[in-house]
């Protein structure tokens, strides 16, 4: 295995807690929920009424007018994330080495702009579909866009493994650097879902919560109260370096992003491995890439997105992973909600500034966890810890499931 | 339904204009009539598409295929769109 170590150099988050990593972080920390009405579109008929909305992003701040109309709305916070990320590891254009590239994940791709079209085809007729409109569904051009705005001219890779997607997406980009093979990856995940076929497809599963709650404490991973996710909207993009020439050229980074584990359940489609197999084959697989132990595990930044099963599963395979030794876990999607394509790389940012904080982000709305769920959960509040190493999970429909692991990294 | 167009005194270049404004993302008053889609708005050709698409939907007429190539310029086609509603 080489040795060559991958840093996290910059985080650019647009969440439901907010456009802007610091601003995100902060919420997240002082308890702000992201989750709230469900208002993009008039919801009247439908039995979910919460979603996790990025209200507070303007496409404007990022880009210009006559390229904002050419994306869909998981595009344009996949552009926005994108930049907030190269600003934030003070990487400005033309700054970028010759063997950069962008690995994004995506879980769905346009979906509004599909439900848009398909109205206007049915309307209006076929004559009435936009010319843009396969450019602007297909799951590629988050990636697609931030390497032509960006010039990168390596490769441009999309994953789209549900709502494994942007672990998958960091996954693949730090193996890809760790073998000498790029000098710089931007990576994350997109998703904007929150539209009548996305809210109503995972209703029709009954995958999302519908109790008649105050929409922020919809989302309750781990909790006996819970019953579905609350679907979340958002992008979050890191940028990935070699810890040496981070350092050498004067960054800080915030993490080293050390193990990447994939596996699959072979089960269900939609239903996890009732032990929670996948999973716990994952932990296992990113712990060895890492070189660590179980034991080394300061903190598991939890998949679990508030399902009944899930959340159960998961909380036993983490129980399997560690012996029964306690481990601090928490769901941030109890703040953000479920970010789908997005929410794999959103963990593992809110992850990496766990470890440069030294401060464990709580479960939001976790009060009464429900059977099966026993772990030493970060409840409360934010609970000040140092973290050597920490893991961030991300499963998927399909049966596949990621994990990262991130350490404490280097420090000049 | 579209109102008989004779004598409505309506701004027909000022709508093109208009429209074709709202799809390139300049503002209107930037927008000339001498001007060429390609070489003086920098469209590229899924943008004449979109002018196309805007034009066909404010002036509820159908432009064929065929007649796009001759679209060059804001002049040709507030021209052509003058002489779809006079026909």
């Amino acid at each position: 295995m080489s040795t060559r170590r991958v840093a996290i150099t910059g985080i650019g988050l647009v969440t439901p807690l907010a456009t802007g990593t610091r601003e995100s972080w902060s919420a997240l920390i002082e308890g702000r929920p992201g989750i709230g009405p469900l208002t993009r579109f008039d919801a009247a008929d439908f039995s979910v009424q919460c979603a996790g909305q990025v209200d507070d992003f303007e496409p404007e701040r990022f880009l210009p007018r006559a390229r904002i109309r050419h994306m869909d709305r998981y595009a344009q916070l996949a552009c926005g994330a994108a930049q907030l990320a190269l600003d934030d590891a003070s990487l400005e254009a033309g700054d970028l080495p010759a063997r950069s590239a962008v690995f994004m994940g995506v879980g769905l791709g346009g979906l509004e702009t599909i439900e848009r079209n398909h109205d206007a085809l049915r309307e209006k007729g076929p004559r009435f579909i936009t010319p843009y409109f396969i450019p602007m569904i297909i799951p590629n051009m988050a990636a697609g866009w931030i390497s032509l705005i960006h010039a990168v001219t390596g490769r441009s890779l999309t994953l789209a493994t549900a709502c494994a997607s942007g672990a998958h997406a960091l996954g693949e980009a730090f193996h890809l650097l760790r073998s000498g093979s790029a000098d710089l990856v931007i990576a994350g995940g997109a998703e904007a879902a929150v539209t009548p076929l996305g809210i109503g497809g995972f209703a029709a599963m009954r995958a999302l919560s519908t109790r008649d709650v105050d929409p922020s404490r919809a989302s309750c991973p781990f909790d006996a109260a819970r019953d579905g996710f609350v679907l979340a909207e958002g992008a979050a993009v890191l940028v990935l370096e070699p810890e040496d020439a981070a350092l050498d050229r004067g960054g800080r980074p915030y993490a080293r992003l050390s193990g990447y584990g994939a596996a699959s359940d072979a089960h269900d489609i939609t239903q996890p491995d009732p032990e929670g197999a996948g999973a716990l084959a994952a932990m296992r697989m990113a712990l060895e890439d890492a070189g660590l132990e179980p034991s080394c595990v300061d903190y598991v930044n939890a998949h679990a997105t508030s399902t009944p099963l899930g959340d159960r599963v998961e909380a036993a395979a983490i129980r399997a992973l560690t012996g029964g030794r306690p481990v601090a876990v928490s769901s941030t999607k109890g703040a953000t909600g479920h970010l789908l394509g997005a929410a794999g790389a959103l963990e593992a940012a809110l992850t990496a500034l766990a470890i440069r904080e030294e401060t464990i982000p709580p479960t939001l709305n976790l009060e009464d966890p429900g059977p099966g769920c026993d772990l030493d959960h970060v409840t409360g509040g934010p609970r000040r810890q140092p973290v050597r190493a920490a893991l961030s999970n991300a499963f998927g429909f399909g049966g596949t499931n990621a994990t990262l692991v991130l350490e404490r990294g280097e420090e000049r | 339904m579209a109102e008989p167009l004779k004598n409505t005194g309506r701004d027909l270049q000022g709508e093109v204009i208009s429209a074709i404004a709202a799809v390139t993302g300049y503002d209107e008053s930037d927008v000339k009539p001498d001007m060429l889609f390609i070489e003086d708005l920098g469209c590229q050709s899924l943008q004449i598409m979109e002018i196309v698409l805007e034009l066909q939907s404010v002036f509820d007429i159908e432009i064929p295929d065929g007649d796009i190539d001759a679209l060059r310029s804001v002049d040709d086609a507030v021209g052509y769109v003058k002489r779809r509603l006079r026909e």
